[in-house]
């Protein structure tokens, strides 16, 4: 791309990758799926870059970039699930102080999470990512009333798994 | 502890280091090729024009001579240009769309610019599968009140025919046949492509929407 560097965008990305790579462990559930929507989020970002215009923080820019491909452009998707997708979170957990309570109620909402629609984890991954509803509501282009009744239905349903 | 809190607490420090890229392998990411749903839309929308152009050129020649000895030849020259103008507009159109889609629009927006890029090939199509109809339907008539035209065509082509009128009523109903099955495999045949490819985003699209009222 004529003018814009790409050895300083490589390094911004590098440096903020570890949005991407939870974007794509929400959206996929074995790992050449997430490899495949780790590369397309990549490819757009770069495509994108050149209308980046620093109006926004470049990792508020990656979050929209990274969401809108998992969610509309991204279309690969293994018929056959070998795993739910799970795994990797609970990989992820083996790294965290262990507190069995603590660990199997993760677990249980991790799983959770993965069973919401496409939508949902969206919004859950933008709460996670201390988003307020302002943003949220910018960034999924709904209204922010909705989208706070809607994180709180799906709260709920959240703390109903680890209390049935 | 809150459990969403505590999911909070843990997903901040979630870390996946271990599938981290470098640099230059993030750099030989940027070059590979997208495989988005855009693109495909982007793909099977230019097959869609090359494929209803490409038919046109199809044609046997002396299949034109037909509209001669119906004296349609006028008409169907001025519908070529319609259909020409009409093609230029849809491309047109579909550039324009395609042209829209931004990945940094809100995912409403997006989706929206998506669908709408889908339903201007969608209205092409439409277009094509009506003129098609439309042109089996005129002509046949044509032919159905100037038969000896159509016997000289087809004698022309395959020979003496023994049994004119009983060949011209099996002429009309294997027309109407394979017209009517055309028709129908080609809107089949649409519906599984657009079906297979936009079901996620068409659910997607439709709960959001939902969020937005």
């Amino acid at each position: 791309m004529k003018g814009i560097d790409e050895q300083e965008f490589l390094k911004i990305l590098e440096a903020n990758q570890n949005l991407v790579h939870k974007v794509c462990s929400l959206y996929t559930s074995d790992r050449a799926s997430r490899q495949d929507l780790f590369q397309e989020i990549c490819v757009q970002l770069w495509k994108s870059y050149a209308n980046f215009r620093g109006d926004s923080k470049f990792t508020t820019w990656m979050y929209r970039v990274a969401l809108n491909t998992a969610l509309s452009l991204h279309r690969k998707e293994k018929k056959f699930k070998q795993n739910t997708g799970i795994d990797f979170f609970i990989e992820k957990l083996e790294a965290t102080p262990y507190d069995p309570t603590e660990a199997e109620q993760l677990k249980l909402l991790y799983k959770a999470i993965h069973e919401l629609s496409d939508i949902d984890k969206a919004l859950v991954f933008l709460y996670l990512e201390d988003k307020n509803y302002k943003e949220i509501s910018e960034m999924m282009g709904i209204s922010e009333v909705n989208a706070r009744v809607k994180m709180n239905r799906i709260k709920k349903k959240l703390k109903t798994v680890l209390n049935p | 502890m809150n459990p969403l809190e505590m999911l909070k607490k843990d997903w901040k420090t979630k870390n996946y280091e271990q599938d981290y890229l470098n640099s230059t392998q993030l750099g030989m990411l940027l070059h590979k090729r997208s495989s988005n749903i855009v693109k495909w839309l982007f793909i099977i929308g230019i097959a869609e024009f090359a494929f209803w152009n490409l038919l046109r050129f199809l044609m046997p020649e002396d299949y034109l001579s037909i509209y001669e000895s119906l004296h349609i030849q006028n008409a169907m020259l001025a519908f070529d240009i319609f259909n020409t103008l009409v093609l230029i507009f849809f491309l047109w159109m579909f550039y324009k769309n395609y042209r829209a889609i931004s990945v940094f629009d809100n995912t409403l927006m997006l989706m929206k610019k998506i669908l709408k890029t889908r339903r201007t090939i969608k209205i092409y199509v439409i277009y094509n599968l009506s003129v098609i109809a439309l042109g089996l339907i005129v002509v046949n008539i044509f032919l159905y009140f100037d038969q000896t035209v159509l016997i000289s065509y087809l004698e022309k082509n395959s020979g003496k025919i023994n049994d004119p009128e009983k060949f011209i009523k099996m002429y009309f109903i294997a027309e109407l046949v394979i017209g009517v099955l055309m028709i129908l495999l080609l809107g089949l045949f649409y519906r599984l492509i657009y079906g297979i490819l936009l079901k996620k985003l068409n659910q997607n699209y439709r709960e959001l929407k939902k969020l937005a009222s």
